[in-house]
């Protein structure tokens, strides 16, 4: 391929100024960056020709040379590179991990049937003939959250009557969207039936709390236990198992139950159920204790607000 | 490629620039026993942040932004591949029926 003129490349007179060229070079750049133009073949060779103009006119003694006619502009291009998109748009694994979004947003698409009902659900009746697909029809529906936690059918009543079966998936989270082939409107002159997209609402649990994959237990414990440890059984979204508590523990320490949080349909493993121990006096402190405690503890002063003082 | 690689072969960027970028999410190199390993991907991408910031002067902001749509963007353009490979899949007549209710919805 003949090198054009650099000049011509960034669409800049010869007398421009060193100014000129970067600024003619960013806004050239930024138009034909080949990863912030996934769908275009000929940006890469576009964005090499500008990267090998900048860098022959962008060094101002090469331009010199090169105003004197002592060099042309080839062997400015840049060596062959991978770019970002080579991986992200090839269709393959690629970069599909990197969702990288600000704020944590949320996927909003889990699957490409979510995707499909998102493009296709809320289309607008094309003027044509022929058979058509009918249209999708959404729901709503509340799910109970050890349901969504450890799955389950569900059979619900639609609006017209029928009866429908729900299978709500291991680990459902709130928000998600559920599609049922063919569960929609019927379609037209043959065509096929749209689908029924349900939106589940996960309840809150009375003892559980969820993060992703993981839960969140608050554990009370009797002083006794906290002084000396032992065997407690705690409840987890399936049954109920037996942990153990090392001696002298705290109000606040955290302890892990490994796999014990919300089962994972894809098999990459189960999150955990995190148990917050929460130390309880009894519901009235009786002679003894009082009587113990109050010898205890002039023996055995301790400062437990240490920390805030420092603070302040 | 390890940390120390990869800012050898990547002349603008710095120790820092790397562990921001990775606390912020942008790149997200695998982990392998106590060190990173930076694949190819991660690699091109960095290099795709460095340009944003020293040759198309792109400020912090908006590199973010650039991150955010474009991951979208490829996102999208998966998943857009994947359908059509299923329509690909579909006998002719039905190729052609999901064509012209493509047509029709975009008004072309």
């Amino acid at each position: 391929m003949a090198t054009r003129d650099p000049y011509d490349v960034l669409g800049i007179k010869k007398g421009a100024r060193e100014e000129d060229i970067r600024t003619a070079y960013r806004a050239l750049a930024k138009k034909y960056h080949p990863d912030l133009n996934p769908g275009d073949a000929a940006a890469e060779a576009r964005f090499k020709e500008v990267q090998g103009a900048c860098d022959l006119l962008g060094d101002a003694e090469k331009r010199s040379k090169f105003d004197r006619g002592e060099i042309d502009a080839s062997g400015q291009e840049r060596p062959t590179r991978q770019y970002y998109r080579d991986f992200a748009d090839g269709g393959g694994q690629g970069a599909r991990h990197y969702t990288f979004r600000q704020g944590g947003a949320p996927e909003d698409f889990e699957d490409l049937g979510d995707f499909f009902a998102n493009v296709f659900g809320e289309r607008t009746q094309p003027g044509g003939h022929g058979p058509r697909a009918g249209a999708h029809v959404q729901y709503q529906m509340n799910v109970d959250f050890l349901e969504a936690v450890n799955g389950a059918k569900k059979r619900v009543t639609m609006p017209d009557g029928k009866a429908l079966d729900i299978t709500i998936p291991l680990g459902a989270m709130d928000g998600q969207i559920l599609r049922l082939r063919g569960k929609g409107q019927p379609g037209v002159q043959g065509g096929p039936a749209g689908d029924a997209l349900i939106t589940i609402t996960v309840a809150p649990h009375r003892l559980f709390r969820r993060e992703g994959k993981n839960l969140f237990l608050d554990l009370p414990i009797t002083l006794g236990e906290a002084v000396k440890g032992g065997k407690v059984d705690v409840p987890t979204p399936t049954c109920s198992v037996s942990l153990t508590i090392p001696p002298g523990s705290n109000t606040g320490r955290r302890l892990r139950l490994r796999g014990k949080g919300v089962p994972d349909r894809r098999g990459d493993g189960a999150g955990d159920l995190y148990v917050t121990l929460q130390v309880m006096l009894p519901d009235t402190v009786d002679k003894d204790l009082a009587a113990f405690v109050e010898t205890w503890s002039t023996a055995h002063p301790y400062d437990v607000r240490k920390a805030m003082e420092q603070a302040s | 490629m390890t940390e120390d690689e990869i800012i050898a072969m990547i002349r603008q960027l710095t120790q820092d620039d790397l562990a921001t970028w990775c606390a912020r999410g942008w790149v997200q190199p695998a982990r392998r026993g106590n060190k990173m390993e930076y694949r190819a991907v991660d690699v091109a991408r960095v290099q795709l942040i460095c340009e944003m910031r020293d040759d198309l002067a792109v400020n912090e902001e908006g590199i973010a932004v650039v991150l955010d749509l474009m991951d979208q963007l490829y996102d999208a353009r998966t998943r857009l591949r994947a359908l059509g490979e299923a329509v690909l899949d579909q006998p002719v007549d039905v190729q052609r029926q999901i064509e012209t209710l493509v047509r029709n919805t975009l008004g072309h």
